[in-house]
């Protein structure tokens, strides 16, 4: 045997496995994670297709739960924390995206519409100890991380809400909200293209 | 001082730019980012001793140094009358 010849076929049947393998794992993710969901959420009244969930979840569910389609629940540092109490609803739009450490909790109902996107320790909840309140969340906002909404607050379709903000009151659509107390500016103040 | 240079001062210390003309817009010569439109807004408040409502927050009263200058004469002018 040539011992000069072998490193060659070597390295490319390795460079092969490799793609093979980063070609393969993504799918498998997805499968896993599409599993996990079907799993986690098997106490919600409905749960639409392709609901997947790419790490650990706290759920629990007593009262309504409806789910809409293509959510994805990302995985990370912290588990995220689904939680509807007895009596109460929560209801999500499809093409939901949530990443990591997310914390929905309703006690009377949450409502997020179609297409939202939550980053990564959001806390959604509708009673703070001292007011319990629906909480609506329209279509298309983006909530970035960090961000407390609090019990009461409806924030329009196409709206942002700030890293770190506290959302203690409505926001109106096509708005940006930040600071605590959040503030709303119209989002064509600070957006380059309007409504993005 | 005048409002103009105050307000002027305030965004050349604040955001380090000051080559920019009185009706440029600060978003589109990305002078001012959305966190610093909201210090923009919190020094008017304090500075001018003004209160802007949130609906108030929109281009054509925050986008360019004169119209800054003008929403701010504007709502001095009717915190005096009233």
């Amino acid at each position: 045997m040539n011992a000069r010849l072998l490193p060659a076929p070597l390295t490319s049947v390795m460079a092969r496995v490799q793609d093979l393998r980063e070609s393969l794992t993504p799918r498998a993710e997805r499968a896993v994670a599409l599993a996990r969901a079907r799993w986690l959420f098997r106490s919600f009244q409905t749960v639409g297709q392709n609901v997947a969930a790419y790490g650990p979840m706290l759920v629990s569910n007593e009262g309504a739960v409806e789910l809409g389609d293509r959510l994805t629940f990302v995985g990370g540092m912290m588990p995220s924390s689904l939680v509807c109490h007895e009596g109460a609803r929560l209801v999500i739009g499809s093409d939901v995206q949530f990443n990591y450490g997310v914390s929905l909790e309703s006690w009377v109902s949450v409502r997020i519409g179609a297409r939202c996107m939550f980053a990564s320790f959001v806390r959604i909840a509708d009673r703070d100890g001292r007011t319990t309140a629906p909480i609506v969340i329209e279509d298309d906002v983006w909530v970035a991380h960090g961000a407390i909404l609090m019990p009461g607050v409806r924030v329009g379709a196409r709206s942002v809400v700030a890293a770190g903000s506290i959302v203690t009151h409505d926001v109106p659509p096509d708005t940006l909200a930040m600071g605590n107390p959040a503030r709303n500016m119209s989002l064509e103040l600070v957006s380059r293209e309007s409504g993005a | 001082m005048s409002t103009r240079e105050r307000i002027r001062g305030f965004i050349v210390d604040t955001f380090f730019v000051d080559d920019f003309s009185d009706d440029d817009s600060f978003l589109r010569k990305g002078l001012i980012d959305s966190t610093g439109m909201m210090e923009l807004v919190a020094f008017l408040e304090q500075d001018f001793g003004i209160k802007l409502e949130d609906r108030e927050l929109v281009p054509e009263n925050l986008d360019s140094l004169s119209r800054v200058v003008a929403f701010v004469e504007k709502k001095q002018q009717l915190s005096r009358a009233s």
